[in-house]
């Protein structure tokens, strides 16, 4: 269980004399600086968003990215005259993007000054670092897998399902059984597991216990008689979510113990946390054995204590910020309605 | 207005309300699902300026708008 360099998730640039040369008012913009096209498609290939927040004419911008070739690599640009904390808070919002995983870069001191000053968790480059990007350790990753690559075009069928959320008209619920959503839950694999690895590095809020494990400890859980370990993906109308979820139990004589629950953030509206939770309850019922939960309080995952309780767990035991949860309803979670789940056939 | 009432008030804004009255049991019913859950741990935070400490959120403080109200006033007295 290492202790890492938290990583970047998104990159939010400047334009004018950062991304390209010369200020695009002035007549300039013909160009990108040197290197910044390769820094912003590695960065991309890697997984890592990016976003724009930039003090210039919005539609004379966006031409010229999509003169340059760039425009699609930018989701949900900000380019206004406002103050950029406004944009950059704007595109954490929209990608539900904690400020202590993003970047901003610019070239001008007063502009970085100002982002330090209201957003101090964000971290802020200069130009001349621009190029060297992804060569920092906290725009590292592991693998590049391939939920990583697609990244970008997940966030984007996201954008477009918020979209739709806030044109619906009725409950949370009635909006969800919309959208056709199937979770699929299957064993860990070696296939699935560079995935089940940058799962565990890049989720916080939605993490019980902050485990983070080497991808030789991830292949040796998979081989465990003594562990259960799942990993589940989200389809809907929008397109396909990816690898979403993990879920990693160890079944001792009595009880199956639930040592890591994530979700990745990007799908935390939506019911997978709950889903996971009631396949545990599932097993644990065809097991005949207690259902029992670690929970680390870290930081960031409050959410997740939250989501056990209100789930039904009780505290059985504290031991500091260590707490073991237990399953105390007679019968087994139900799957959410809005959610059809396929899961694997037997333990 | 009164403290059931403004909690009340959340559930008629998230369109949850139908049937719904202050005893109703809501943690294994419509009304509820876990992802309600989390919205209205942070509603009652929010609206009354209260922190709720972890071991006040059970099942026992939130299956019904008359608990969350009771724990909200027991938190707001301390």
């Amino acid at each position: 269980m290492a202790e890492r360099t938290k990583q970047v998730k998104c990159v939010v640039w400047d334009l004018d004399n950062t991304l390209w040369e010369g200020t695009l008012s002035e007549g300039g913009g013909r160009s990108l600086r040197p290197g910044l096209r390769e820094s912003v498609l590695e960065l991309d290939r890697r997984g890592i968003v990016q976003s724009i927040a930039s003090k210039n004419d919005p539609p004379a911008a966006l031409r010229r990215l999509r003169e340059l070739g760039l425009e699609e690599y930018f989701l949900c640009p900000q380019i206004s005259w406002n103050p950029k904390p406004l944009g950059l808070r704007a595109v954490l919002d929209a990608l539900n993007i904690k400020p202590e995983a993003a970047a901003f870069v610019d070239d001008q001191p007063a502009e970085r000054d100002e982002m330090r000053a209201s957003e101090p968790l964000v971290r802020v480059y200069g130009a001349e670092q621009a190029a060297s990007l992804p060569e920092m350790p906290e725009f590292q990753v592991r693998f590049v897998t391939e939920d990583a690559s697609r990244r970008r075009l997940m966030y984007r069928a996201d954008l477009a399902r918020q979209g739709a959320e806030r044109e619906f008209s009725g409950s949370d619920e009635q909006f969800l059984a919309t959208l056709g959503m199937r979770l699929a839950i299957a064993p860990v694999t070696e296939d699935t597991l560079r995935r089940v690895e940058e799962l565990t590095v890049r989720t916080h809020q939605l993490n019980s216990t902050g485990y983070t494990f080497s991808y030789e400890e991830l292949s040796a859980l998979t081989a465990s008689p003594s562990h259960i370990f799942r990993i589940c993906s989200l389809t809907d109308r929008y397109g396909d979510s990816g690898h979403v979820g993990l879920l990693l139990m160890e079944s001792g004589a009595e009880a199956l113990t639930i040592r890591l629950l994530i979700v990745s953030c990007r799908v935390m509206t939506r019911g997978v946390g709950t889903a996971l939770l009631a396949h545990a309850t599932r097993l644990a019922a065809e097991l005949g054995k207690a259902l029992r939960a670690e929970f680390l309080e870290t930081e960031y995952n409050r959410i997740m204590y939250i989501t056990y309780r209100l789930a039904g767990f009780e505290e059985l035991e504290e031991d500091g910020k260590r707490l073991l949860l237990e399953y105390r309803r007679p019968e087994p979670l139900p799957y959410p309605d809005y959610l059809a789940v396929d899961e694997p056939v037997t333990v | 207005m009164d403290t059931k009432e403004r909690i009340y008030g959340f559930f008629v804004q998230k369109k949850r309300a139908d049937g719904l009255a202050y005893d109703t049991e809501l943690l294994r019913s419509r009304h509820i699902n876990s992802l309600f859950a989390l919205e209205i741990v942070r509603f009652v935070e929010k609206e009354f300026s209260i922190k709720i400490p972890r071991k006040e959120i059970s099942e026992a403080n939130f299956h019904s708008i008359d608990a969350m109200a009771a724990l909200v006033e027991r938190l707001r007295g301390a």
